[in-house]
């Protein structure tokens, strides 16, 4: 059995570890990089980019079908799902070939195979044909992600019943879809579905969509897929699904069916109920190392766990499940196994995007935390409705809501539902990042017309001076300037 | 349920602590006042007891690292239980302020929630908050700023504040809305250094030569505090200088006919006791050399004490530990106690109450060699006397050249408090006192 000493093994491949494994290559280290799957994760494989693929073709089916409302004729839009299939694979392939060569450029050593833990500085990695070789390392990086949570009564059989591993290879696009589970991966399928033409109903048991977003922006969210022909139940349960030979009869319950249990038949249900800290097969006890209750691991600011020498970053750390959380910390542990100065994981605060049509981008305290908080809020709303360029892309639907400290007005959040809010989110993320205050935003000349000067407007209307909607009554703070 | 372990505070006025030694790593077991870390404070050096049966689970602070009185410093609990909660829900007892005005205690993470604090707030930034001299109100202690909200800076700035190792939280703003600039950090880290003197300056630019075969030594420890402290009491008090000589013939007589008698008690008698007799009994006399100035409240704190502290040379550096109450002692009650806390200090093991309330200090360090020394005063007193060897010199007594047992004294003294002619006048009466020492039996 081969045995190899290195200076740091990073399990996983995902965006966490990539990025590890090629900051401490980056920075001198010999690095082997453990995963049993293709480079880039769920992130790349699973997650983030076949679903935005997806997205991307069903908004210009979309798009196609609306097209009459601008003066552009196109017959008909069918959808070859084999056609869509290879798009997706290839975007996937493209990316990961192009980590392949950032680990080749970098001399990231690339190992695939099922790693372990022998003891606290030892990595066995034991490759699909049973053979194994072992890597010695003053440090290990714990980057393993998290996988969907399977419902054991519902068993996943990739045809009837899927999660998002099936939903991203696109198996069909059937007649009716049944989403289990309205959070993002949720929301994100039933656009993608929606707009591909079929019937879809989110079946969500919490109060409302999105948990822990703010109210307002989950529950405008809410109206626009609704107005798409989304069929949104809150407050609702599936009991059961049955399954046939072709359909599921799904027995739903709650305040989407009158308090009364209402039997469906679907073409597919799509089972989107959360995600799980993937530490199978790690061994961590042979590293002296434990998991929480929930099954993620403990960390400092610089992302150690509680063994020497171990560190853990990603989804396994629990948090946000985001990838760019766990590019960031990838980042941090690298340059503190490195030993570089003051590294830290501090962000004010972790953006989070939704792809829905339109999608939703938020950073920061909600309105509800903010006045947990303590704060006095001064907020700041302005309706896409009112955006001259929105219009010139025949869009209406969205809201920009800006929620500031009334004494300081700093910034505390920004909430988005636009078209492309995933990308003006990120004047959110600075202004946070920079401690701004919302005439900070309200000052600064955005350009026109675009829909980044919505979140100028709505910084305007947070102080009663905004242009382009009628402002509820003049502030004193409008009447000074 | 695992609990934060903060700083102590070690000793009265101490405002912050350096980690020396984890005597237990994490993951070990300890008993109820078993010691599982050694903090030195500028002080004294302290082998911390554990609260109470347990593991230690979390070290927060890596050996060397300084952290303020009240800063989470370890959690114990049980294995696998949740440091993050922990340190989520604590919130420190001590305050960082003496004498100055109490800040409201702060949550120890003031970030507001759902701003998505970094998971665990452990291995803080070490927060090297200023060394501030005991209450004599010269450096101000260091306060949270008081704020809504979490501190207000720019990445790169809060990235630049961790490799200064600057707590933000400790930082006052300058820019708009008391956003923190880079300026401001520069400033804290100059005000922490007491001001930027340009020796300072370049050090701290890293601009120092360094040769190819130069040896690199961490400054640490007391050798750390030294180096803070003595600058500091020279831009502080402003040093004065007297000297004059003694002839000890009769004391060098009267110690050779004591030495038998209190060598059967167990005692070693030096000149040391006596000395301080005649200081004690002097600063009787003249009392503002039995003093301090507290710069805060302007105002002269004449001491009712005599507490006396013996500077002690050990191989770590200089310490200074104090005999109080040394009016009410007799010579052999003060060569016991000279004697307990210089083997106290030399083997590291001087308690808090050893090194507080220092009210004058006797500087024995001249006694290596040398004529004589200038010492540095020992803040907040005022003066400070140095003490040399006894050698017979060459004198004049009526006329004629003899031979007698001569040494020198120094005094130097806070000009802001002391003047020449009471420096003066109280060095010689030390003097008189000492050249006669059948007045010792009489004076004070
Ligand atoms: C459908 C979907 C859509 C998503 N969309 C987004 C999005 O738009 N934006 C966003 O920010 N996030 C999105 N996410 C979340 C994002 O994918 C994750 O947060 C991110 O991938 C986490 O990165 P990671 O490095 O922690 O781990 P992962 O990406 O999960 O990678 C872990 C890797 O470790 C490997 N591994 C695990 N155990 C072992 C072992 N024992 N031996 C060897 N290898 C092992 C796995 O094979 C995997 O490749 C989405 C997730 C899903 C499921």
């Amino acid at each position: 059995m081969a045995e190899q000493q290195v200076d740091a093994v990073v399990i996983g491949a995902g965006p966490g570890g990539y990025h590890a494994a090629i900051r401490l290559a980056q920075l001198g280290k010999r690095v082997v990089c453990v995963d049993r799957d293709a480079v880039g994760g769920v992130c790349l494989n699973w997650g983030c980019i076949p679903t935005k693929a997806l997205l991307h073709v069903s908004e210009v089916a979309r798009h196609a079908r609306h097209a009459a409302e601008i003066g552009l004729e196109i017959p008909q839009v069918n959808v070859k799902v084999e056609g869509v299939r290879k798009f997706t694979t290839d975007v996937v392939t493209s990316n990961v070939k192009g980590v392949e060569t950032l680990f080749k450029g970098n001399n990231v050593q690339w190992a695939i195979g099922e790693g372990s833990f022998v003891d606290k500085s030892t990595v066995k990695v034991t490759k699909k044909d049973g053979s194994s070789e072992t890597y010695k390392a003053k440090d290990v990086i714990i980057a393993t992600g998290a996988a969907p949570v399977d419902v054991k009564a519902w068993p996943r059989d990739g045809k009837l019943i899927i999660n998002s591993d099936d939903a991203v290879r696109l198996p069909s696009v059937p007649k009716r879809l049944l989403v289990i589970g309205g959070g993002v991966i949720g929301l994100e399928f039933a656009t993608v579905y929606n707009r591909m033409g079929s019937e879809v109903l989110v079946v969500e048991m919490m109060p409302n969509l999105l948990t822990g977003t703010d109210l307002e922006i989950a529950k405008t969210m809410a109206r626009v897929l609704k107005k798409q022909k989304i069929e949104i139940m809150v407050n609702t349960k599936v009991e059961t699904l049955e399954k046939g030979a072709k359909t599921v009869k799904a027995t739903i319950t709650g305040e989407g069916t009158a308090n009364k249990p209402e039997t469906r038949e679907f073409d597919q249900v799509l089972v989107a109920v959360g995600r799980r800290p993937m530490s199978d097969g790690l061994n961590l006890e042979s590293a002296g190392l434990k998991t929480d209750e929930k099954g993620f691991l403990n960390v400092d600011a610089q992302r150690r766990t509680a063994v020497a020498g171990i560190w853990a970053i990603g989804d396994i750390t629990g948090g946000p499940l985001l990838a760019h959380k766990a590019m960031k910390e990838g980042v941090v542990a690298a340059e503190a196994i490195a030993g570089l100065p003051g590294v830290a994981y501090d962000p004010v605060a972790v953006p989070n995007c939704v792809y829905t049509d339109p999608e939703i981008a938020t950073v920061g305290l909600s309105e509800e935390e903010a006045k947990a908080a303590g704060h006095e809020l001064r907020i700041g709303k302005f309706p896409l409705l009112a955006s001259g360029r929105a219009r010139t892309m025949n869009e209406s639907d969205g809201l920009i809501k800006l929620i500031g400290d009334k004494k300081t007005d700093v910034l505390l959040g920004m909430h988005i539902i636009a078209p492309q809010a995933e990308s003006l989110i990120g004047e959110g993320v600075i202004a946070l990042e920079m401690g701004a205050t919302i005439d900070d935003i309200g000052l600064s000349i955005h350009p026109h017309p675009t829909l980044t000067e919505s979140i100028h407007d709505a910084a305007e209307a947070a102080h009663g001076t905004a242009i382009h909607i009628i402002n509820p009554k003049p502030t004193a703070a409008a009447a000074a300037r | 349920m695992a609990e934060v372990y903060e700083m102590p505070e070690l000793a009265e006025s101490v405002v912050e602590g350096e980690v020396l030694r984890w005597i237990k790593k994490e993951g070990e077991r300890v008993e109820r006042d078993e010691p599982f870390v050694e903090i030195m404070t500028e002080k004294v050096t302290v082998e911390v007891p554990a609260p109470h049966a347990g593991t230690l689970i979390k070290t927060l602070a890596a050996e060397g690292q300084v952290l303020p009185v009240g800063a989470p410093l370890a959690v114990f609990g049980e294995p696998g239980e949740d440091v993050e909660a922990a340190l989520k829900s604590f919130v420190p007892h001590h305050g960082h302020g003496h004498g100055a005005p109490a800040a409201p205690a702060a949550p120890a993470e003031p970030a507001a929630p759902g701003l998505t604090p970094p998971p665990v707030q452990a291995v803080p930034v070490p927060p090297n908050v200023p060394t501030s001299l005991p209450s004599n109100g010269t450096t101000s202690t260091p306060q949270r700023v008081q704020r809504e909200g979490r501190p207000l800076a720019a990445p790169a700035v809060r990235q630049y504040a961790r490799e200064k190792g600057v707590d933000l939280a400790l930082v006052a703003g300058s820019g708009p809305s008391g956003r923190i600039r880079r300026t401001d950090v520069d400033q804290f880290v100059s005000d922490r250094r007491g001001e930027a003197h340009p020796a300072e300056a370049a050090a701290a630019s890293g601009a120092l030569w360094r040769g190819p075969s130069d040896r690199l030594e961490p400054l640490k420890g007391l050798r750390r505090v030294i180096a803070q402290r003595m600058p500091q009491s020279k831009r502080t008090a402003a040093h004065t200088y007297n000297v004059d000589e003694a002839d000890m013939t009769a004391l060098v007589e009267l110690r050779k006919r004591l030495k038998p008698m209190a060598q059967e008690q167990g005692v070693k008698l030096t000149y040391l006791p006596f000395i301080i007799k005649a200081a004690v009994a002097a600063l009787k006399k003249f009392p503002y050399v039995n003093a301090s100035i507290d710069d805060a409240t302007h105002e002269i704190i004449v001491r009712s004490d005599y507490n006396i502290s013996v500077a002690v040379d050990t191989e770590h550096g200089l310490t200074v530990p104090v005999i109080h109450n040394a009016d009410a002692r007799s010579v052999l009650d003060l060569a016991r106690e000279v004697t307990r806390l210089a083997e106290a200090a030399r083997a590291n093991r001087l308690t808090p109450a050893d090194v507080q309330h220092g009210t004058f200090t006797i500087s024995n360090s001249g006694s290596v060699g040398g004529l004589f020394t200038l010492p540095v005063i020992n803040l907040p007193e005022v003066a400070i006397l140095g003490v040399h060897p006894i050698k017979q010199r060459a004198v004049v007594r009526e006329g004629a050249v003899v031979a007698r047992e001569m040494t020198y004294f120094s005094l130097s003294y806070d000009h802001r408090l002391v003047d020449g002619a009471l420096a003066v006048r109280f060095l010689s009466e030390l003097i008189r006192l000492l050249e006669t020492p059948d007045f010792l039996l009489i004076a004070g």
